[in-house]
């Protein structure tokens, strides 16, 4: 797969807080170039940044497995 | 579309608990006192109840209920899925029952202790398997994300009906000042006494941004609430003026459900003179108004702007300040606002009310005066 998709909702949670997380929190749902949505954090990006439509990449959260990552999403950079 | 003639069912009593944010006692206890005023209000005695309706996440079951209240035997007993959205078919599982033969008096019942009990806008706890009957099985996927609360999850959704529609929290400002205008003279509300203005909400903080600030959020509330349903003929001999079920339904798609519920009554958007609609959270009041055809699609922004749901408006919305605004009783609180609306005994009565219609999504009816 690509890794490439377009940003179709996002979230920013501001409260309750949440357990193993550090608010603001952004949620969003990402549409795959393949086609399949995904829900994931967008991260690397600014408060004004965050558009629906806007293209993101995945990038990969390090977890205590070394084999595996979270698949996050982040703004794609020019 | 598959319609019938109504049921012949009507609403014959209502009860509730005092609403606060620390009951003291169990959810078991509220719910009996609510039943037990519900039966009053109607005239009848425990031991005329044999049948009973509720929802999937009460934590009260039909036989300790029975059980504290004296009932001797049900002939029809049911828990509706969907949690908040099953509280409107509440009304047409309670009438289908009564209108077969099931059942000769059916007790609608749901109590919580929402704030002093398990939090409802608290972060469920992510380890905790799916729910099943609730109709939240989906939140497992948000989860390893932090989005574990509904204002979280909702939000994600509303984010693609405030795209399309060009909607922003402002908007939603303008609903909520509103429904606080009605609670802040309904003396059962929360919030009984205290109006705000749009000010006011745009400076509370935000919970889930750019969709709900604080004062978009309804209130986590202690308190039972229950309703008897019977059949017409039999409402007659009872105390109070029977709300008869013009039409009911429930259902997975609101516009759906909401057709069935006007094709039944033989009464059309424009006929209601009042609207009882599912405010968990102030951005869903504006689908739905579109899915109950209240408006066109597309305008339901200036439709709201136009004050046409305010007091005053062609068609009030939560007259007794909506889940926001008086409490948060999963819904069973605007069902009785809609009863009392058709008896003209409304806190904030709309004159001459005929047709009211209570809408949760997944369950809606029609209630009217007797023609």
């Amino acid at each position: 797969m690509s890794g490439r998709g377009r940003l179709t909702s996002f979230i920013i949670i501001h409260h309750p807080p949440i357990p193993s997380f550090e608010l603001p929190i952004v949620v969003g749902t990402v549409e795959l170039e393949e086609g399949p949505r995904v829900t994931t954090n967008i991260c690397d990006a600014a408060r004004d940044e965050l558009e629906l439509g806007m293209p993101v990449e995945v990038c990969f959260a390090a977890t205590t497995d070394k084999a595996l990552g979270v698949p996050l999403f982040r703004p794609v950079r020019a | 579309m598959s319609t019938t003639r109504p049921l012949d069912a009507a609403i014959v009593g209502i009860g509730q608990t005092d609403f606060s944010k620390d009951s003291g006692r169990s959810e078991l206890q509220l719910a009996a006192e609510a039943s037990l005023a519900a039966l009053a209000d109607a005239g009848l005695g425990v031991s005329d109840i044999d049948g009973m309706v509720t929802f999937s996440v009460d934590p009260t079951e039909d036989v300790e209920l029975m059980r504290v209240l004296g009932v001797p035997s049900l002939g029809y007993s049911v828990r509706l899925p969907h949690g908040g959205g099953g509280s409107g078919a509440t009304v047409y599982h309670a009438a289908a029952a009564v209108a077969t033969g099931a059942a000769r008096h059916v007790l609608v019942y749901r109590a919580l202790n929402a704030r002093s009990g398990r939090r409802f806008g608290q972060p469920r706890d992510p380890g905790a398997a799916p729910s099943v009957g609730s109709g939240w099985s989906f939140a497992q996927w948000y989860a390893p994300y932090g989005a574990l609360t509904p204002a979280a999850t909702l939000s994600m959704h509303a984010m693609a009906f405030m795209s399309s529609h060009a909607l922003s929290n402002e908007d939603f400002a303008e609903y909520v000042v509103g429904i606080r205008d009605f609670a802040a003279t309904n003396p059962s509300a929360w919030f009984h006494n205290r109006p705000i203005t749009f000010e006011e909400h745009q400076a509370s903080r935000w919970i889930i941004e750019p969709v709900l600030r604080l004062l978009d959020c309804c209130q986590e509330t202690d308190g039972g609430v229950a309703f008897v349903v019977s059949t017409v003929e039999r409402a007659r001999d009872l105390r109070q003026r029977p709300a008869v079920v013009l039409g009911a339904a429930q259902g997975v798609g609101a516009a759906d459900v909401a057709g069935r519920v006007y094709a039944q009554a033989g009464v059309g958007p424009t006929d209601l003179d009042a609207a009882m609609v599912y405010d968990a959270f102030s951005v869903e009041v504006f689908s739905s108004l579109e899915d109950l055809a209240l408006c066109p699609r597309g305008e339901v922004k200036d439709f709201v702007a136009s004050g046409a749901i305010r007091r005053g408006g062609i068609v009030p919305v939560n007259t007794n300040g909506g889940l926001i605004g008086e409490g948060y009783l999963h819904g069973m609180n605007l069902l009785t606002e809609a009863v009392r609306q058709v008896r003209g005994t409304a806190a904030n009565q709309v004159a001459g009310a005929r047709h009211v219609l209570m809408s949760s999504g997944r369950g809606a009816c029609i209630l009217g005066g007797e023609t």
